[in-house]
């Protein structure tokens, strides 16, 4: 069915702007690694500085992910697909700021704080945009709440994940909560970063698929946590360890970069398309 | 006698062959799309298109059906030294149905009367699930359709009223007050200008599929990236061909299906090319598998007949 053409405003963006994200993002990541590693500076000054370096990567990401949602017309399915995800990385933003607000205000955060809210509404969206994507690929007329049967799932596997946990000695000085969201952030990674690399192998070399290396990013990164939260620490020198904790870090601010580089790559689609407009006879 | 859309009147003369000739290298000069009928006897004709100034095809009228001849033999069947030429410049669209016409195998002969009369013709070709071509003649109009399983397909529609040519469906019923002679005919898919039907709207029919796929995928904005793009390229070779949305507008007359194909295999391969950067390969390759899968069966023989398939567009 022929749809109107729509455009809510042309999209102008500066020419050299994927040269200027990609210095911008070399440069912090210049800072931010020597500052991670080795801790130049007092440690409260260290600590913010590599928030607020994971606060404007995460900016950049929710950035550019709402220019492209705005991109199509109400009603058009990929809106959907980028709309959830923008939305995902808004949710994190957030949590990235109540997380300095929360490292200010206190010296240890309780169990579950409204950064966990963020964190997890944050998974909701990214794992409902995973799944308008593939419905729009398969092309099946599945139901939205197959979504929901699949959140439940992945709900029951965390709790008993956390039962087992505990009953093998994992988290006892933690309370039920704490294991319990140190176990489903984890599981929703690899979950997502599971569809998300099937996505990537799907899209191949296409630029749509791209913003999805974000997730199999911090999937890497969450991945090794949870290694070391197992205790894998404990058979490996300590300077090795330091090193993968340093890469686990290095790929969670690269996952913000990453999908932010994925969506402009998007959005010079657009632009290419932006700078000789032809409305549609 | 046939007389191809009388109302367009033309231009009439009275030639020799040597001036038949000479209309000939005219329309191969101009790259003219048109039609010269010559009356060589008091019960034959013989007929000569040009398709953008490619000679399509010669033809003889016969008892039944019209019977393809050699570009030679139009000028030596001339009984006299002398013979009426009537001389038809036609859009490429009328070109084709001509063309269609020509080839064809009547079949049945029917007059209806008016407006009723044709919707409810159109009824029973929609319930006998009718392909083929009519033609219908009435004193106001004359027109030719062709009709696909029981429905007429409204880019292979055209008719002539004193106004010209038309091909707006909604002005049909303005011709459509008095008695109509219709001539309804089977297409025969012998003969080139039946396999380049079939072959124009399976290109058609997949481009429609494959881009409404791909709007689907990416949304307006990038299939209209995607579309202005190959419209410059398309216009570069001067096929009167347009990407619009969706649809593969073809207004072209190719006089031969292999020209034809390679115009599509270049726009099929321009759409892929430019899925692939948006989509990856495999996604693309996919989609493009998919949609040729969607397409009826005699028209996707046809692409593929003329190597239009997915797996040669990947190569």
């Amino acid at each position: 069915m022929e749809q109107p053409y729509f455009s809510p405003k042309a999209l102008k963006l500066p020419r050299s702007i994927r040269k200027i994200t990609l210095a911008v993002f070399a440069v912090m990541l210049v800072v931010f690694i020597p500052i991670y590693h080795w801790e130049p500076l007092p440690e409260r000054v260290n600590d913010n500085v590599i928030y607020f370096l994971d606060l404007f990567a995460a900016l950049t990401a929710a950035g550019f992910a709402t220019l492209l949602a705005r991109q199509f017309a109400p009603g058009e399915p990929p809106r959907r697909v980028w709309l959830t995800f923008a939305v995902g990385w808004w949710a994190w933003v957030l949590a990235e700021i109540l997380w300095i607000i929360y490292s200010f205000l206190l010296s240890e955060f309780p169990d579950f704080t409204l950064i966990d809210v963020c964190w997890l509404s944050g998974y909701f969206s990214f794992g409902l945009s995973l799944y308008y994507q593939s419905r729009l690929i398969f092309g099946k007329k599945r139901k939205s709440y197959l979504y929901f049967i699949i959140i439940a799932f992945l709900l029951l596997i965390s709790a008993g994940l956390t039962i087992l946990a505990r009953q093998a000695g994992l988290g006892k000085d933690i309370s039920w909560i704490a294991a319990f969201l140190a176990i489903i952030y984890p599981v929703s990674d690899l979950m997502q970063g599971a569809y998300a690399l099937r996505l990537s192998f799907l899209f191949g070399r296409g630029q749509l698929g791209r913003p999805w290396w974000g997730l199999i990013a911090f999937t890497i990164a969450d991945s090794i946590n949870i290694y070391f939260w197992m205790g894998g620490y404990k058979w490996m020198p300590e300077q090795v360890s330091n090193y993968i904790f340093l890469l686990s870090d290095v790929c969670y601010i690269c996952g913000y970069m990453i999908a932010a580089l994925g969506f402009l790559s998007i959005l010079l689609l657009f632009q290419e398309k932006s700078a000789e407009e032809a409305p549609l006879s | 006698m046939i007389h191809f859309f009388r109302q367009a009147g033309g231009d009439l003369f009275d030639g020799s062959p040597a001036y038949l000739d000479s209309l000939k290298s005219n329309f191969s000069a101009d790259q003219a799309t048109g039609l010269i009928e010559v009356q060589t006897g008091p019960q034959e004709q013989v007929f000569l298109l040009f398709a953008n100034g490619d000679l399509a095809g010669a033809y003889r009228s016969g008892p039944e059906a019209c019977l393809p001849i050699s570009e030679q033999e139009a000028s030596l069947n001339w009984s006299a030294e002398s013979a009426p030429i009537r001389l038809l410049t036609l859009s490429d669209s009328a070109g084709r149905a001509i063309w269609l016409a020509l080839e064809s195998r009547p079949r049945d002969r029917l007059e209806v009367r008016g407006a009723n009369g044709w919707t409810g013709f159109l009824d029973e070709c929609r319930v006998k699930q009718f392909t083929g071509q009519v033609q219908a003649l009435s004193e106001t109009c004359d027109g030719l359709v062709l009709f696909r399983r029981g429905l007429p397909v409204l880019s292979e529609m055209v008719f002539c009223t004193s106004g010209g040519f038309e091909s707006t469906p909604a002005r049909l019923s303005t011709c459509l007050q008095s008695t109509i002679q219709l001539t309804v005919s089977e297409l025969d898919p012998a003969r080139p200008s039946g396999q380049y039907c079939k072959l124009r709207l399976g290109a058609a029919d997949w481009s429609k599929t494959l881009l409404e796929r791909y709007r689907e995928m990416v949304g307006q904005r990038l299939l209209q990236t995607l579309t202005d793009d190959l419209n410059a390229i398309i216009s570069g070779w001067r096929w009167k061909i347009r990407l619009n949305g969706s649809d593969l507008v073809d207004r072209h007359f190719f006089s031969q299906k292999e020209l034809a194909s390679q115009a599509y295999f270049t726009i099929f391969k321009g759409i892929t090319d430019r899925m692939q950067v948006v989509l990856g390969s495999l996604l693309a390759g996919r989609m493009t598998r998919e949609t040729f899968e969607m397409i009826e069966s005699p028209e996707q023989q046809s692409l593929a007949a003329l190597n239009l398939t997915p797996a040669a567009l990947a190569q």
